[in-house]
C-alpha cells in the first residue's frame, strides 16, 4: 500500500518536471558595442518534445548599422540558471520563485542552431519600429545590465525571459506595457505586435521543413560509392540532424560518412544560396491568444439542452488555427468543462494539464506518438463519477498535411471514493482532416476496456467527430459530437480567445 | 498495479523523449585547443586530450589543465536537460568573454567537446577571436561545404569575417583547400582556420 502511494506520488512529481523544464543553456557572450539600425523581437516556436517549450522562447536581435552577416548580430538572451539545481529545486523554484536568471548576447547563429537546427524549431523575426534614439536607448540599458553582471529573480509564468526583455523594450521606447498574471512569451507577443505596429516579418525554417524526403529517400538507398556531389548537398543536412539527434556519440562509421558527405558537398554545382530570412505577410503570421472560451449548447440523453461551457487557461488544441503552433500537438493547461441546465450542473472534466502529441512518421523521420494527462475526468462509458485521472498513451501516425491517421493506446487510471484504483486501456484509431486553412476535422473510434474485461468481456466504443471553422482570429466555430453505446451526445458552440 | 504503473511511466519517458539519457557511463571525447591537457574528473586523472573514453555519470566537475594555460573547470550537472551529460546539443558555451581567461567548452557534436584554454602569455582579444573562430567553423561545417558548393552564403560569409579574409575568388579557393585538408572532420577544420586566421 505504501509502495502504490509513493508510486502515485512518484508519477504525480514527475509529469510536473516534464511539464516544467527549464533552459540551462549558457552560451558565448559578446558586447553590444556597435551602432544597430533595426531591432527584432524573434520567437522561436513551441517545441513539443519539450513540454516546458511548449510556450516557446523569445529573444532579440539587432541589425548593426555596417554589413556584417546576419550570423554574427548579437542575439540578446534572457535565461534561468539552474546549473546547481536538483531537478526537484528546478520544480519548486521554477514555480514558486528563487531561481535567478541572467541576461546574454550571443552570436545569432548560436541561436539559430539550437532551435532551427537542432531542435527543428521555426523561428520568426519581427522587425520593431524603433528609432536610431530608441535603439541607442535600449541597448544602452542592456549593457547596463550585463555589465552589472546582476542576476535577476526568475519565476516560470511571470519572470521570464519574455517579461525582462519586454521590459526593456518598453523602458527604451516609453510605451506603456500592461501588466498580467502570466507573461508567456505568446501573451507579450501579442501585446507588442498590436503596440509596435509590426509589419515586417521574416521566418527562418525548421530545418525538417527543409528537407526534400523522396530525394533524400532515394539518396540513401545509393550505394555510397555512387553518391553524386548533388546528392551529398542535398543529404547532408539531414543525415547530419539525424546523427544529432542521437544520445550517444555517432560510432565511426557514421561519423566517417558524414565527413565523406562534406568533402563531396563542395565538389557539387553551384546554385543560388538558400537565404536564410524568408519575408512573410504580416497577416499569415497568425495568434490567437492563450486563453480560450467555448460557449455552446449540449444535446444530450437529458431532456432539456445543457449550456456546455470550456474554459482553457493554455495553451493550444485541435481546435485553434495558428501559423505558429504545430498542427500536430496539442496540449492545455487547466481546462475545465462544465454543463448546466435548470436542473443540474455537472462539471464534466478538469484536466490539470493534458498533451497529445500526433505528429506523422515520414519516410525519414521516425516518430511514437505519446500523450499525458493528469487531472478529473468522467469516462463516458463505464464510470460516470468525476474523479482524479492520470492518462498515459503510446501509438504511431502516418500521414501529411491534409489527411493524417493516428493509432493510439492510452492507459487510464482512475481513483474512485475511498482511493478505489480502476484501470482502463483505451485503444483508439483517430483521424484528421484539413479541409481548407479554415475548416477542420477530427473522426476518432476508441474501445475502453477496463480491469476487468478478461472477467467481464463486456468492451465499450466510442466514436466522436470534431470539426472546427475559423470565423475570424478572435473566434471559431467549434462542433463536437460522441456517440457510445450507452450516451449520444451533441454540441455547437463557439471559441472566443481573451 | 505494477503493470499499469509502468504503462504510465513508459508514457511519461515516451513524453521525455530527447530528454533522459540512460545508463550509468557514458562514452564521451573531449577535445582541447592544444593537445596533452589533463582530464580531471571529481579530481581523478582519466587520461589526456584528445580524449575518447567511457566516463561515469556521477562525476560532478571536470577539469582540464596543462603547462601555461589557465585551468579549465566545468560544473557537470546531471538535471534533464544537462549541458555534458545529455543529448541536446546546445553548441553552448560556459562562460562568456570577460571569463574567456577561464576557458571555454562547447558540445560540437553529441558527447563530443570542445574545451578552450587560455594560454597565460596570449591577449584576450586574440584568444576570443581564435575561439569564436574555431567554433563557428565547427558548428557550422556541414553549411559551410554547402556554401562552399554555391560560392556564397550566409556561412561563408561569417567565415571570412571571422578570419579577417575579404570574401573573393582566391578566399573560396583557400576555403575549399584548407576544407579538402581537414577530411571533412570538424576539429581538424577548426584547428586549420584558426591557423589560417594566424598566418
Amino acid at each position: 500500500m505504501l509502495f502504490s502511494h509513493f508510486s502515485r506520488l512518484i508519477c504525480f512529481v514527475s509529469a510536473f518536471f516534464l511539464l516544467f523544464n527549464f533552459n540551462a543553456t549558457a552560451q558565448t557572450q559578446q558586447a553590444l558595442d556597435g551602432t544597430y539600425t533595426k531591432i527584432y523581437l524573434a520567437f522561436a516556436g513551441p517545441y513539443a518534445s519539450s513540454p516546458s517549450s511548449a510556450f516557446g522562447h523569445f529573444f532579440l536581435v539587432l541589425e548593426p548599422d555596417s554589413s556584417i552577416p546576419i550570423h554574427l548580430w548579437p542575439a540578446i538572451n534572457f535565461t534561468a540558471d539552474t546549473k546547481s539545481y536538483s531537478s526537484l529545486e528546478q520544480f519548486i523554484y521554477g514555480i514558486g520563485g528563487g531561481l535567478d536568471g541572467s541576461y546574454s548576447v550571443l552570436p545569432f547563429h548560436e541561436k539559430i542552431r539550437e532551435y532551427a537546427n537542432i531542435e527543428s524549431r521555426s523561428i520568426w523575426l519581427l522587425q520593431l519600429e524603433f528609432t536610431p534614439n530608441e535603439i541607442h536607448t535600449f541597448t544602452t540599458i542592456t549593457q547596463a545590465y550585463l555589465d552589472s553582471s546582476k542576476t535577476f529573480a526568475y519565476r516560470f509564468h511571470d519572470k521570464n525571459c519574455a517579461s525582462y526583455l519586454t521590459y526593456h523594450l518598453f523602458a527604451a521606447s516609453e510605451k506603456p506595457i500592461t501588466p498580467s498574471f502570466t507573461a508567456t512569451p505568446r501573451d507579450l507577443l501579442i501585446q507588442i505586435i498590436k503596440k509596435f505596429h509590426v509589419h515586417t516579418i521574416y521566418r527562418i525554417d525548421s530545418i525538417e521543413s527543409t528537407f526534400d524526403n523522396n530525394f533524400i529517400q532515394t539518396s540513401i538507398n545509393k550505394n555510397d560509392n555512387n553518391l553524386t556531389p548533388n546528392d551529398a548537398k542535398l543529404l547532408l543536412p539531414y543525415y547530419e540532424w539525424k546523427l544529432n539527434q542521437q544520445k550517444n556519440q555517432p560510432s565511426k562509421e557514421e561519423t566517417a560518412f558524414l565527413n565523406k558527405l562534406r568533402l563531396i558537398t563542395i565538389e557539387a554545382d553551384s546554385s543560388k544560396s538558400n537565404e536564410l530570412l524568408t519575408r512573410i505577410p504580416a497577416k499569415s503570421f497568425t495568434l490567437h491568444n492563450e486563453s480560450a472560451l467555448d460557449f455552446g449548447v449540449v444535446n444530450n440523453s437529458s431532456k432539456i439542452p445543457l449550456l456546455d461551457i470550456h474554459y482553457r487557461f493554455a495553451l493550444h488544441d485541435f481546435f485553434d488555427f495558428s501559423e505558429i503552433y504545430s498542427p500536430n500537438d496539442y496540449i492545455n493547461l487547466a481546462n475545465l468543462n462544465f454543463r448546466f441546465n435548470q436542473d443540474s450542473f455537472v462539471i464534466q472534466d478538469f484536466w490539470l494539464f493534458k498533451q497529445i502529441s500526433l505528429s506523422p512518421s515520414t519516410p525519414l523521420v521516425k516518430r511514437w506518438n505519446w500523450s499525458l494527462g493528469m487531472g478529473f475526468n468522467r469516462l463516458p462509458v463505464l464510470s460516470k463519477k468525476l474523479s482524479p485521472t492520470l492518462v498515459g498513451g503510446i501509438g504511431k501516425s502516418l500521414g501529411n498535411t491534409v489527411l493524417t491517421t493516428s493509432f493510439m493506446v492510452q492507459g487510464i487510471i482512475r481513483y474512485e471514493s475511498g482511493l478505489k484504483r480502476f484501470f482502463t486501456a483505451k485503444p483508439e484509431l483517430i483521424q484528421r482532416i484539413s479541409i481548407s486553412n479554415k475548416i477542420k476535422l477530427l473522426h476518432s473510434f476508441g474501445y475502453y476496456l477496463n480491469e476487468t474485461a478478461l472477467k467481464n468481456p463486456t468492451v465499450y466504443y466510442e466514436y466522436s467527430l470534431q470539426a472546427a471553422v475559423q470565423l475570424a482570429d478572435e473566434s471559431n466555430l467549434v462542433l463536437r459530437s460522441s456517440f457510445s453505446k450507452t450516451d449520444r451526445q451533441l454540441a455547437l458552440g463557439l471559441r472566443f480567445y481573451f | 498495479m505494477k503493470k499499469q504503473l509502468l504503462f504510465v511511466v513508459l508514457g511519461i519517458i515516451a513524453a521525455a523523449c530527447a530528454t533522459i539519457t540512460t545508463g550509468t557511463k557514458q562514452l564521451v571525447t573531449i577535445n582541447s585547443n592544444v593537445d596533452g591537457a589533463e582530464i580531471y574528473f571529481d579530481g581523478i586523472l582519466v587520461g589526456t586530450t584528445p580524449f575518447t573514453g567511457e566516463v561515469p555519470k556521477s562525476k560532478k566537475t571536470m577539469v582540464l589543465k596543462k603547462a601555461g594555460y589557465n585551468a579549465y573547470t566545468a560544473a557537470l550537472s546531471t538535471s534533464l536537460e544537462p549541458m555534458f551529460w545529455g543529448n541536446i546539443i546546445t553548441g553552448g558555451t560556459l562562460g562568456s568573454l570577460t571569463d574567456f581567461a577561464s576557458g571555454a567548452a562547447y558540445s560540437y557534436a553529441p558527447a563530443s567537446y570542445q574545451v578552450e584554454l587560455y594560454p597565460n602569455s596570449a591577449s584576450l582579444l586574440d584568444f576570443s577571436k581564435e575561439v569564436n573562430l574555431r567554433k563557428y567553423a565547427m558548428l557550422n561545417m556541414s553549411q559551410i561545404a554547402i556554401d562552399l558548393a554555391n560560392n556564397s552564403g550566409t556561412s561563408l560569409e561569417t567565415l571570412a569575417e571571422l578570419a579577417n579574409l575579404e570574401l573573393n575568388a582566391t578566399t573560396i579557393e583557400t576555403l575549399k583547400s584548407t576544407f579538402k585538408a581537414s577530411n571533412g572532420d570538424q576539429v581538424a577544420f577548426g584547428n586549420m582556420m584558426v591557423q589560417l586566421l594566424n598566418s
